[in-house]
C-alpha cells in the first residue's frame, strides 16, 4: 500500500484520501489477491474529523509569474508550459505541432541562431570579501583562484552528498561573483546561502536577483555576428571573449553582464539586463538577427538540443538519492578543498559500489519510443528509470538518458526499457554526449 | 505630459499592456499612466490603485549603509519597519538594522533617488546596492478604503490604529511577499506596496478585484498631482 501511495500520489489530493483509501486498499488486494486486512491501508493522520467548508471559504489566490518577455512569446504563437510559478515558451507553434515546431527550432539553432528566454533562470549575487570562500564552502568545485572574467560550472550536494543544484559562478570582480540556479531550485539555493552564511559569519552579501534580470541566450553559429550589430564596447572575438568568458558592457547602450556559454552545444551568448530594458532587448535582438534568419525557440527545443549534448538538467535527470559520480560529475568536485556541504557523505559514498548510473541510450528512428519514468530492466528486476528522451533529427535516432545497473553502464551494452503498452526494447548504451564530442561547436 | 506608447521607450513597466486606452506622459526613459480618464482625484480620494513601477527606487544594505545615506542628505527612520517622507517628496524606509529602501518621489522624477544609484560605486565600502527598481514591482494604493481592501488579501491588521502613518510591513498579500509602507496623509490615505517584478500582472488584478467593492479604479499620475 505505501508502494502504491507513493508511485500513484493517490490519497495525497484535497480530500487526503477520504474518499480513496479503502477504493486503493481494494484494487491493491485485488490485484494482488489479498484481502484488505492483509494489505492494510495507508496511515491516517490529522484533521481526523471533517473541516467546515466555511474554514476554506474565501478568496483563492492562485500566484504565478511571468517574465518580461511573457507577452512576445504569446504574440510569436508560443505554447506556454508552467515552469513552477512561471509560464514559460514551450516552442513557437500550434500545440498538436509539438515535434515539427520542435525539431525545426532545433535545427535552426544548429545551423543558423535562435534566441530563448531564460529569465527565469536564478541569479544570485554574491558579493564582498569573503565571496569566493563562500562559494569555496558551498560547491563543490574551486572558485578561489577563478580568473575575474570568467565563469565555472558549479554543483551543489546537500549534507547527504545528494546532488540538489548546479548552474556556474561567473566572476565580474575580485569580490563579485554572479551565480545561477536552476529555475526551480533558487528559492531554495538562495535560503541555503543565507542560512549557511548565518553559520559561518563570512563577509559576504547575498541577494536573489532572478525576477531583477530578464535574460535571453543567443544562440547558433551565427550568434556572434549578430550580437556584433547591438554590441559595440565588448570585443567578440574568439581570442578575446572565449568560451566561458563573461563580460560586462553595454548592448544598444543597456548595461548587461554577457556570458560565453555552451548549454545548448553551439556558439552561445547568455545576455542579462535589468529587467525593465528586457522587452527592449528581445526586439532589438530580432532586428538584429532578421537577416540571419533569426528565431525563437522554446523551453522544449533547448531541452532536446541540451540532450544532444548530453547535459543533465538538475532534479529532471536527478533524483533525490542522485550522487554526483552516478551522473559522472566527480570532475566538478575539487579533492584538495578541505570542506564543501556534503564533501564527508560524498567521500563515505564513493567508498561504495555504485549501483546505478545515468547513461545515454540510443534507438533507430520508427522504434517505441520511451517516455521519461519508463523502467529500464535487469532480468526480472527494475535497474532505473528513463530521465529524458526524445527523437533527434540531426542525428537522425532516438536519444535518451537513463538510470542503468552500474553492471549495465558500458557503452555497448544492451538495456531493456519496457515502454507502453508492455513492450520491450533494447536499447544501445552510448558515450555521452550524443552530438559534438569534441565540444568544437561552442568553442567557436 | 503628451499621449505617448510605452513601447517606443527602452524601459517598460511589466504592467504597460494593463493601461491599453490610459493617456501616457513621459517619465525619464518610461511612458507612465497619466489619466485614464474621468474625475481621477476623486477616484483616488475614494479607491485608486497608480503603477509606480517606472519611478526610480533602490535598496542599500551593509554595516555602512546608514552612514553612507546620511552623506548623502538622507533622513534615515530610527527603527527598522519605519518609513520616513524627505522633504522633496521621496521616501526611505528601513527594513533591518542595515538595509533601506529608497522610493522616488514625482516631484523631481525619481531624480535624486537615481542619483544616490548612480553616485554608488562597489568595493569602496561595506554598502551593498540592492536593484530594487528590477526585482520589485511599485504599486500606489490610495483611498479611503485602503485598510479595508488590504484586509482581504493579507492577514496583517492594517488599519490606521494599529498601523499607522509611518509604520512598514513585510508580510505576504494574495499569497506572495510584499512590502507595504503607510505614507499617506488624512487627506488622502495610501500604502505604497511592492512586490516581485514577475508577480506584477498577478498582484494587479488580485488588487483591483478586491477593490471592486469599493468602486475601486486605476489612477494615472495627475490624480496624484
Amino acid at each position: 500500500m505505501q508502494l502504491v501511495k507513493r508511485f500513484s500520489t493517490v490519497g495525497m489530493g484535497p480530500s487526503q484520501g477520504r474518499h480513496s483509501a479503502l477504493p486503493t486498499a481494494r484494487l491493491v488486494a485485488a490485484a494482488t489477491n489479498r484481502s484488505v486486512s492483509e494489505t492494510g491501508v495507508t496511515t491516517a493522520r490529522p484533521p481526523f474529523v471533517a473541516e467546515k467548508l466555511a474554514h476554506v471559504a474565501g478568496r483563492g489566490f492562485d500566484p504565478y509569474r511571468q517574465t518580461p518577455l511573457h507577452q512576445r512569446h504569446q504574440e510569436l504563437g508560443a505554447k506556454m508550459m508552467p515552469a513552477g510559478v512561471w509560464q514559460r515558451p514551450a516552442f513557437y507553434g500550434p500545440a498538436q505541432q509539438r515535434e515539427r515546431c520542435m525539431q525545426e527550432e532545433a535545427v535552426h539553432v544548429r545551423s543558423k541562431v535562435g534566441l530563448i528566454d531564460v529569465s527565469t533562470l536564478g541569479g544570485l549575487d554574491v558579493r564582498g570579501p569573503d565571496a569566493a570562500e563562500f562559494l569555496n564552502r558551498l560547491y563543490t568545485f574551486a572558485f578561489a583562484k577563478q580568473p575575474v572574467g570568467r565563469s565555472r560550472y558549479a554543483l551543489m550536494t546537500d549534507e547527504q552528498g545528494v546532488v540538489i543544484d548546479d548552474g556556474v559562478c561567473a566572476r565580474f570582480a575580485d569580490d563579485h561573483f554572479y551565480v545561477t540556479a536552476t529555475t526551480s531550485g533558487v528559492d531554495r539555493i538562495y535560503q541555503q546561502m543565507l542560512k549557511w552564511n548565518a553559520q559561518w559569519r563570512l563577509n559576504v552579501d547575498v541577494t536573489n536577483v532572478t525576477a531583477a534580470l530578464a535574460a535571453v541566450n543567443l544562440a547558433g553559429p551565427l550568434s556572434r555576428q549578430v550580437l556584433r550589430k547591438v554590441c559595440h564596447d565588448v570585443d567578440l572575438s574568439a581570442d578575446a571573449f572565449p568560451y566561458l568568458g563573461v563580460r560586462l558592457g553595454t548592448v544598444l547602450g543597456i548595461p548587461a553582464r554577457l556570458m560565453r556559454v555552451g548549454f545548448v552545444g553551439e556558439l552561445g551568448y547568455e545576455i542579462h539586463v535589468p529587467a525593465r530594458y528586457g522587452e527592449y532587448l528581445w526586439d532589438s535582438l530580432m532586428q538584429a538577427g532578421e537577416k540571419d534568419g533569426i528565431r525563437p525557440f522554446g523551453v522544449e527545443t533547448q531541452r532536446l538540443l541540451r540532450l544532444e549534448k548530453g547535459h543533465v538538467i538538475i532534479s529532471q535527470d536527478t533524483d533525490g538519492m542522485t550522487t554526483p559520480a552516478e551522473i559522472d560529475m566527480t570532475w566538478a568536485i575539487a579533492r584538495s578543498k578541505p570542506f564543501f556541504v556534503g564533501k564527508r557523505s560524498v567521500e563515505i559514498l564513493e567508498k561504495q559500489p555504485l549501483r546505478r548510473k545515468l547513461v545515454g541510450f540510443t534507438l533507430p528512428k520508427g522504434a517505441s519510443q520511451p517516455l521519461e519514468g519508463h523502467l529500464v530492466l535487469n532480468g526480472p528486476d527494475i535497474s532505473g528509470n528513463v530521465t529524458s528522451c526524445e527523437y533527434s533529427q540531426t542525428l537522425g535516432q532516438i536519444i535518451g538518458l537513463a538510470y542503468a545497473g552500474a553492471h549495465q553502464a558500458e557503452p555497448g551494452s544492451l538495456i531493456p526499457i519496457r515502454v507502453e503498452g508492455g513492450e520491450v526494447v533494447q536499447a544501445t548504451v552510448v558515450k555521452l554526449p550524443f552530438f559534438d564530442p569534441q565540444n568544437q561547436r561552442q568553442e567557436l | 505630459m503628451q499621449a505617448l506608447d510605452p513601447q517606443h521607450f527602452t524601459e517598460r513597466s511589466p504592467l504597460y499592456r494593463k493601461h491599453a486606452g490610459a493617456c501616457f506622459g513621459q517619465l525619464g526613459d518610461s511612458a507612465i499612466v497619466a489619466s485614464y480618464g474621468g474625475d481621477e482625484t476623486a477616484q483616488a480620494e475614494r479607491c485608486g490603485l497608480v503603477d509606480l513601477t517606472n519611478l526610480a527606487r533602490v535598496g542599500f544594505r551593509g554595516a555602512e549603509a546608514a552612514a553612507w545615506l546620511e552623506r548623502c542628505g538622507f533622513s534615515l527612520p530610527s527603527a527598522p519597519n519605519r518609513v520616513v517622507t524627505q522633504a522633496d517628496g521621496s521616501h526611505v524606509a528601513r527594513l533591518s538594522q542595515t538595509e533601506y529602501l529608497l522610493l522616488g518621489s514625482l516631484t523631481d522624477a525619481g531624480k535624486r533617488v537615481a542619483r544616490a544609484e548612480a553616485d554608488w560605486t562597489f568595493g569602496t565600502s561595506a554598502v551593498y546596492l540592492l536593484p530594487r527598481q528590477d526585482s520589485h514591482a511599485w504599486l500606489l494604493q490610495t483611498g479611503a478604503h485602503v485598510a479595508e481592501v488590504m484586509a482581504k488579501l493579507c492577514g496583517v491588521d492594517l488599519r490606521a490604529e494599529a498601523f499607522a502613518r509611518g509604520a512598514v510591513a513585510q508580510t505576504s498579500a494574495a499569497r506572495i511577499n510584499v512590502l507595504v509602507l503607510n505614507t499617506g496623509s488624512c487627506a488622502l490615505p495610501g500604502f505604497h506596496i511592492l512586490c516581485d517584478r514577475a508577480s506584477a500582472s498577478y498582484l494587479w488584478d488580485a488588487l483591483l478585484d478586491a477593490m471592486a467593492e469599493f468602486g475601486g479604479k486605476p489612477v494615472g499620475m495627475d490624480a496624484l498631482a
